[in-house]
């Protein structure tokens, strides 16, 4: 009678251990959500390279530079676009990284591809780091008329084509692998 | 039989079991009251920008009104601050810091720019009033986040995808001013559109994650409210009053910076403040304060501050002085638990400014037993991410220190800073 008052006591025992390493087990193992999207290769794409045009029928996009703001060119041309863009209710946008990231700046040449407006936004343009994370863009910044049509209106007139300057937040340490126009099908700028 | 002495202990026994089951009842049922399962719960809702910072963390971008039931959102109804033409646009009488009628002759603003008093404790009850007298509708407190509290959050949930846009921690704050732009020209939609999708997406996200999830989401909201980003006000409530955003004023030693951006748009994010404090304690338990605030703009425009800074109540200023060229100031005024020095000025793109007060501290220094204690709070301001302190303490003739916290040079700091030196 002891012996099995024993067995059932350790067998009651063992149970609720297991339970409750099962329970700390999948609380340690819990996947949390990651701070940035994972990039996902489109099935099909539009291939390119910097200083190439491509376009997806609807825009035609050139990559010129993709730079770090911290660079005292780049945050030139930064603080004179913002004057301009201001004009539009465009706000001024400080250049100093928040701790632990650094800021990109991409210059892209937009062009309307099509003999009508065609709608357009800047958030559609993303970096791919060299680990697969998308870094969305943050913020945009282009001359008077520029910013009037892309960024007030986000619609691109008939033979509109202009420099446009697009931030990126990303890890200090990230490295800019590839640059994406998130269209159907998207256009995806190889920067290696 | 059991006898009276029995009868009596036995009572006892059970009151005290009683109150101790109410004591750990109350504060799960002050939740479930707070999250409206007892009643339908309606919060003022405020988004402060603390890119452009305020007394109690920011501009005030958007404000709204949230209904809670069962704990789920019942109604948000979210609106553009900087629209005149909504009740978010208002003027309202309330009672301004001296510091600020005085420097800037107004006696009243606009709801959205009432965030003026020198701590959210003292502004939420008058927010909550006057939005009731304009809405006509009951309120029961008053949350407020900025986006600081907004990227800790969304640095737990992962990216989130509103109307077609995928938001992240890293762009958030960028998107909203892209939008709040857009706003200013006479869209609001958007922006409203943005944030209150955003806002119920968090919530539901929230609701349907995992433990370990939900347990990283309280400590960054706790995080958060520690370090003066999130606040709770509900009147009379003892489990939210750790998030009310009283500043403390105690009866020792204390600095409070309180800043804010006169027009000079969301300029903050890029402004780097660094706070030197130099004290010298003498015998009779006076003091002499240098302190220095250092103003470090890297923005490409010029910076517009209006700064207030809170000292124990019976300082008095020496002298003040600051490297700006463009100033105006000091003044200082007086209340119940502090005197208040207050100057404002500017900034210029890509250069470092300072504004130095020398004063006097009548009694500073507390006796402990045969030893000598001085404590100083250093208060962070709401919104602010971080700033730099290098105290220096010089001790008395003689003195010897003892112990000593929170001494060190060049601290970084997201939250207050509790300087403590015991010495004989």
């Amino acid at each position: 009678m002891n012996r099995k008052r024993t067995i059932t006591t350790v067998a009651i025992v063992a149970i609720a251990i297991a339970l409750i390493a099962a329970g700390f087990g999948a609380f340690v193992v819990t996947v949390r959500p990651s701070e940035d999207p994972t990039y996902t290769e489109a099935a099909s794409s539009i291939p390119a390279a910097p200083y190439t045009y491509a376009t997806n029928g609807q825009v035609v996009l050139r990559v010129n530079n993709v730079s770090d703001a911290s660079d005292p060119v780049t945050a030139a041309v930064w603080a004179n676009l913002s004057l301009q863009a201001f004009q539009e209710y465009v706000d001024y946008r400080a250049l100093a990284p928040s701790p632990g990231e650094k800021n990109l700046v991409a210059n892209i040449t937009v062009t309307n591809a099509r003999s009508a407006a065609v709608p357009f936004t800047y958030t559609d343009f993303f970096i791919v780091g060299r680990d697969g994370s998308a870094y969305y863009a943050n913020f945009a910044v282009c001359n008077l008329s520029c910013s009037a049509a892309a960024l007030k209106h986000q619609t691109l007139p008939e033979s509109f084509t202009s420099d446009l300057y697009v931030l990126f937040s990303v890890p200090a340490t990230a490295d800019a692998a590839k640059l994406v126009y998130a269209s159907s099908p998207p256009i995806v700028i190889d920067l290696a | 039989m059991p006898t009276d002495d029995h009868r009596f202990g036995r009572y006892f026994t059970i009151s005290i079991a009683c109150l101790v089951v109410l004591a750990l009842l109350f504060p799960a049922f002050d939740v479930l009251s707070l999250a409206g399962f007892v009643n339908d719960k309606t919060y003022v809702l405020i988004l402060q920008d603390n890119s452009e910072i305020r007394p109690t963390g920011g501009l005030i971008g958007c404000i709204g009104l949230l209904t809670v039931h069962d704990g789920n959102v019942k109604d948000l109804h979210l609106a553009y601050a900087y629209n005149n033409s909504a009740w978010t646009g208002d003027v309202v009488n309330m009672s301004l810091p001296e510091s600020l009628t005085q420097l800037y002759d107004v006696d009243s603003v606009r709801l959205y720019d009432s965030n003026v008093q020198y701590d959210f404790s003292s502004f939420a009850p008058t927010m909550l009033s006057n939005v009731e007298q304009i809405t006509g509708q009951k309120v029961d407190g008053v949350i407020a986040v900025d986006f600081t509290a907004v990227e800790a959050i969304m640095r737990i949930t992962g990216p989130i995808s509103v109307s077609g846009e995928v938001i992240t921690s890293r762009n958030i704050v960028d998107i909203a001013h892209y939008y709040s732009g857009k706003s200013d020209a006479g869209d609001t939609a958007p922006l409203i559109n943005l944030l209150s999708s955003l806002a119920l997406k968090i919530v539901q996200i929230a609701h349907d994650a995992s433990l370990p999830v939900k347990l990283d989401l309280i400590n960054a909201v706790q995080q958060m409210g520690a370090e003066k980003h999130l606040f709770f006000y509900v009147p009379g409530d003892p489990l939210t009053a750790d998030f009310a955003g009283a500043s403390a004023t105690p009866p020792t030693d204390f600095i409070s910076v309180i800043d804010m951006n006169m027009g000079s748009q969301k300029a903050d994010f890029g402004v780097y403040r660094s706070i030197d404090y130099h004290v010298q304690l003498l015998a009779n338990g006076s003091a002499v304060a240098n302190l220095t605030i250092a103003y470090n703009n890297t923005c490409f425009w010029d910076y517009n501050l209006f700064q207030t800074v809170l000292v124990p109540p019976d300082a008095e200023i020496m002298n003040a002085t600051t490297t700006a060229q463009d100033f105006n100031g000091p003044l200082s005024t007086g209340g119940a638990n502090f005197t208040a020095f207050s100057t404002s000025v500017t900034v210029p793109a890509n250069e470092t400014d300072t504004i130095t007060y020398l004063y006097t501290l009548p009694h500073v220094v507390s006796s402990s037993g045969v030893n000598e204690r001085y404590d100083l709070y250093v208060q962070k301001q709401a919104g602010i991410n971080q700033y730099t302190f290098n105290p220096e303490v010089q001790l008395p003739d003689g003195a010897r220190l003892l112990a000593s916290q929170n001494a060190e040079a060049n601290q970084t700091s997201t939250g207050d800073i509790h300087l403590e030196m015991v010495y004989r």
